[in-house]
């Protein structure tokens, strides 16, 4: 007798339910949809259409969708259709996944990717790939797969063929079936024998009650985009303080009598979320609603300069009594912010820099601040009671340490009644300098990185795993979610900084918190916090990369040449209202395409042949550094590079349809050789990136030194221009700019930059910068009144030196007579900043001399 | 492929309510008069005004015979395929004004991945982009901008996701429809105020 489960208009029906310790078996036909499927790994575009359930997206990457099934040992089988090849590598694809815990643990097997069978197999963070056959995968040809689980073994048939057997452990444990695939393919008829249900999910566990109030609401609108004049799309944030006995945890949200889940179908939602998952008793923390725009009659009472009616908004915590509120949704509903949050190394520390864009007369007068929900106004040093358009510091120090990497909500309340807050996971701020790595032909290539002041490296093997061990270089990965966490957040690799997700944004914001929340979840049940997750957004200033700044820790967009964009008015601060700083709230670490160049070649005469259309040229060292030192003034808090090495030879690159070389940074051995690949490199070329490679690591001291105090601080408009000859830029504009990064209760960094450039960025230019001539200036700092300035001086990587400045009333004025790229000053009431500055400059100087003098190694096959 | 526009008197719906003219185009007799084709090949197919060129990445639009400066169009489009000349995707859009070839803004829907209005005029030859949107082939989507006081909302079923600036707030301009794709559009809905 069998029992037979079966997915028919999409119900799971049990035709004989009776009959224990019988074999059986699961179909799902796709007819009445793809019920109880469920989308674990890449996009979430599957769909059941016509009696197949299809995977369409045409970009590339891991795609894998379970069924409510799990499997010890027994068959799957299943007829799958490629319906197109990758764009990216040229041959279709389908696979079946074996067992799946979780997508850092699972098996799966792909038929016709790369042009094989292989069985894939995670392991945490190892991974194994291994081939059992060859396909050609043909577009449109329907293929029966059949896969046979026993103990530990793993027989796979292809149209009834036999492949290579293999031994995938899993021995008598579960795991959940499903499909895979990295291409466009189609499936029908999925059957499994041995099949048993899921384990029911555990309720979440709540000891004691809750009882939830809301504090107050706030609405956080998006940045105004040039051209946009109302802002529509922004993010509801409610402080909500648990009073009960119980972790206060979010159940579901209703806005304005519609169901939270009703409204993310709809688009409304991008996602409503609560920081941190569970609000211990006596806390506050933050419930934040993502808004994608608003109906057409808000619209057109915006439009008629009228405010739109208070949204309703309810919340559910489990076990606790639903809350209600009422909520501003107008454009002008954040007269007082907090613009950032920064940590102290120990996490004991936290400084809130608050500011009023728009303030009443007299600014806000501050009255209290609290850290998750406690009174800690009485340990807080406050810059100044009041806050207008100047930022405002105010130093917190707690009698105990924040938790590393758990959501901190601070709230600060003011006489005029109007409070404000915000939550960010609590990491010690720093400013890393990191750099990705392609294939590597030198053999010193992560002693160069160190040499150039580096403090962070992408490694791709376990030899630069140990060597940045050696050189004291700390971790900050290529790649996300849980397996990549896994891989790298080990005590015996260097300290991992951060992991970098990639252009997350060009995917629905639900396809990344789906990884996020799994490693959150998988790392909470050990009592740990996962680190900081950076994301590079292609478009961080549009609705849709605005959707992913509350899920994100630090924000991360390309600049530079060669496809990077700068954005408009780059780097002038007129647009930091709409940057990634001010998005965001939170740390931004820009990375730099910049020190490349993409070669074509010609495999059969080794000879090298033009630049690629859109690297005519390497970005130049002045350009470097001017784009560095913009990003510092739009408020940068770290720096990545992509990428060390090179890349290509025989093969295609980036930026070109044949044969090429990618040649970056220090990849190239010059000038010990000019030698890559069995490519005679031209002098020129290893001379302009050799240029800029040497420049960036001169910049890179420069950044060493001051970036502590980078790393904890905001810009405020306090500095400014007055007078700079020639007035304006050669291409228009200001030919000068300053700006004041004030760092907590005793610093301000003025960095004054030269715009009188004429140079392009597309990178399709191959002369590069056509003028930059110096500039007269004369430079403004109105002094902040909790700042006596004991220490005036200027950094740059050849030393520290005293810079004159004259006093006119609470400003300092400074002369600038030759402003050649940018002058860095820092004003202090601490004496001591200087010559902890000093010793920083002093190490990175000692690694500049060694950048001058270290001759390259190439690997033994250049 | 032929460049088909009928030439037939259009089956429009106008009403005046609120001091608002309505005009509604359903194309169910075949009648697509009152557009002009100013670039793309389009014609009248099963009830719908059809755009059927993807041979290149380029802007296609149809404008309607009668301005607009205050008011709303709205139409329910149909994306028929993914362009994957220089992947463009599949795209839909309204032109808000078409002053002239030279002076024109459309909003646009799903070209390369986003929503965005396309501005071209004399010193305004850009593009605001504000968001992600890739849009399912063979799925209808309602789309509609309102003009109102020198701005533009631009909506998506229903969903107001940007109000912007008019980059002709004085100007009347016509109103059409837009892709850069197979594109299928019905239900075309005028509201023009105070004209």
């Amino acid at each position: 007798m069998r029992i037979r489960w079966l997915i028919l208009s999409g119900i799971l029906g049990i035709l004989a339910p009776s009959a224990p310790a019988q074999e059986q078996v699961y179909v799902d036909d796709f007819e009445q949809g793809a019920e109880g499927w469920t989308v674990v790994h890449g996009a979430s575009r599957w769909k059941a259409v016509d009696g197949r359930y299809v995977f369409e997206e045409p970009g590339w990457g891991r795609h894998m969708t379970v069924a409510p099934v799990r499997m010890i040992e027994g068959t799957i089988t299943v007829r799958a259709t490629p319906l197109a090849e990758s764009q990216a590598h040229g041959w279709a694809s389908f696979g079946v996944i074996v067992k799946y815990a979780d997508s850092a643990h699972l098996v799966a097997v792909r038929f016709g990717a790369y042009n094989g069978v292989s069985v894939i197999r995670w392991d945490g963070g190892d991974r194994a790939i291994e081939g059992v056959g060859r396909l050609d995968a043909e577009v449109g040809r329907e293929y029966e797969a059949r896969l046979e689980v026993e103990g530990d073994q793993l027989r796979t048939f292809l149209d009834g063929e036999p492949l290579a057997p293999i031994t995938i452990g899993w021995a008598g444990e579960p795991g959940r079936v499903g499909l895979c695939t990295e291409t466009p393919a189609s499936f029908d008829d999925f059957t499994v024998t041995g099949v048993e249900p899921l384990a029911a999910d555990r309720p979440e566990q709540i000891e004691g009650t809750p009882r939830t109030s809301v504090e107050f609401a706030s609405f956080q609108p998006d940045p105004l985009l040039p051209g946009e004049v109302i802002p529509v799309r922004g993010q509801l944030h409610l402080f909500v303080r648990n009073s009960g006995d119980g972790p206060a945890v979010l159940e579901g949200v209703e806005l304005d009598g519609r169901s939270g889940e009703e409204l993310v179908a709809d688009g409304v939602l991008a996602w409503y979320h609560q920081h941190p998952q569970r609000i211990r008793p006596g806390e506050v923390g933050r419930v934040t609603l993502r808004l994608g725009g608003v109906s057409e009659e808000q619209a057109l009472m915006l439009m008629a300069g009228a405010e739109p009616p208070a949204a309703r908004v309810v919340l559910r915590h489990l076990k606790a009594d639903p809350v209600q509120c009422e909520a501003t949704l107008g454009p002008d509903a954040e007269p007082l912010r907090i613009n950032m949050l920064t940590f102290g190394p120990d996490l004991r520390t936290v400084r809130a820099y608050l500011q009023a864009p728009d303030p009443p007369e007299g600014g806000f007068v501050l009255e209290a601040v609290e850290v998750n929900g406690r009174d800690v106004t009485d340990r807080a040093r406050f810059g100044s009671r009041r806050v207008a358009g100047a930022v405002v510091p105010v130093e917190i120090t707690l009698e105990e340490p924040l938790t590393w990497g758990r959501h901190a909500t601070v709230t600060v309340s003011t006489e005029q009644g109007l409070s404000c807050g915000h939550c960010l996971r609590a990491f010690p701020s720093e400013f890393p300098i990191q750099v990705c790595l392609f294939e590597q032909v030198r053999e010193d290539s992560i002693e160069d990185i160190h040499n150039h002041c580096f403090t962070a490296v992408a490694p791709r093997r376990d030899e630069h795993v140990s060597e940045m061990k050696r050189l004291g270089l700390d971790l900050l990965a290529f790649g996300g979610g849980l397996g990549r966490i896994m891989q790298w957040w080990q005590p015996e690799n260097p300290r991992v900084i951060a992991f970098w997700l990639d252009e997350r944004d060009e995917r629905p914001v639900e396809d990344t918190i789906r990884p996020l929340n799994e490693a959150h979840e998988y790392y909470l049940q050990e009592g740990r916090y996962i680190p900081r997750q950076m994301i590079n957004l292609v478009g961080p200033w549009t609705g849709t990369g605005m959707a992913f700044m509350d899920i994100l820790d630090v924000v991360c967009h390309a600049y530079g040449m060669g496809g990077a964009i700068n954005g408009a008015d780059f780097p002038l601060l007129s647009s930091l209202p709409w940057r990634e700083l001010r998005a965001g709230r939170r740390p931004w670490w820009p990375y730099f395409r910049s020190a490349e160049i993409a070669l074509a070649v010609d495999p059969g005469s080794r000879e090298v042949l033009q630049p690629a259309p859109t690297t005519q040229r390497v970005i130049e060292p002045a350009q470097e550094r001017m784009m560095t030192y913009g990003c510092l003034q739009l408020g940068a808090k770290g720096i990545c590079h992509w990428a060390y090495g090179i890349q290509g030879g025989d093969r295609s690159v980036y930026y070109l349809d044949g044969p090429g070389l990618r040649l970056s940074m220090g990849g190239v051995p010059y000038p010990t050789s000019r030698t890559v690949r069995g490519y005679e490199v031209p002098e020129g070329v290893c001379r302009a990136l050799k240029a800029t490679w040497d420049e960036i690591g001169r910049i890179n001291a420069e950044l060493q030194t001051i970036g502590p105090w980078v790393a904890d601080s905001d810009p405020s408009p306090i500095a400014r221009v007055t007078r700079s000859q020639p007035p304006e830029a050669v291409t228009g504009g200001p030919a000068a700019q300053a700006s004041a990064l004030v760092s907590g209760l005793d610093t301000v960094i003025v960095i004054a930059l030269n715009l009188n450039i004429d140079t392009e960025w597309s990178g399709r230019d191959p002369e590069g910068i056509r003028s930059y001539e110096p500039v007269d200036a004369t430079i403004e700092l109105r002094l902040p009144e909790w700042i006596d300035p004991a220490d005036t001086f200027s950094v740059d990587w050849r030393g520290i030196e005293d810079v004159e400045a004259t006093h006119d009333g609470d400003r300092l004025v400074f002369e600038l007579p030759e402003l050649a790229i940018q002058r860095v000053i820092v004003v202090t009431g601490d004496p001591e900043v200087r010559s902890r500055m000093a010793e920083r400059l002093q190490e990175m100087q000692e690694r500049l001399r060694a950048m001058e003098s270290h001759q390259p190694v190439p690997t033994d096959e250049e | 492929m032929t460049r088909r526009v009928m030439m037939v008197l259009a089956a429009a719906a106008v009403c005046a309510a609120a001091g608002a003219e309505v005009i509604e185009q359903s194309f169910d007799d075949g009648d697509a008069a009152r557009w002009e084709a100013v670039s793309g090949e389009w014609a009248v197919e099963d009830g719908a005004f059809v755009q059927t060129d993807a041979s290149s990445p380029d802007y296609r639009f149809a404008v309607f015979d009668s301005q607009l400066t205050e008011g709303s169009i709205e139409v329910t489009a149909t994306p028929l395929e993914r362009n994957r000349n220089g992947n463009v995707g599949a795209s839909f859009g309204l032109v808000v004004k078409y002053l002239d070839d030279g002076r024109w803004c459309a909003a646009r829907f799903g070209s390369y991945g986003s929503c965005s209005l396309l501005i071209r005029g004399p010193g305004a030859k850009g593009r605001v982009t504000f968001g992600h949107f890739e849009p399912e082939p063979g799925q209808d989507y309602r789309v509609r901008v309102i003009l109102r006081d020198g701005m533009i909302a631009i909506s998506r079923e229903g969903l107001v996701i940007a109000i912007l600036e008019d980059p002709f707030p004085d100007a009347p301009g016509r109103p059409g429809l837009f892709t850069e794709t197979r594109c299928r559009f019905d239900d075309v809905r005028i509201e023009r105020e105070g004209e």
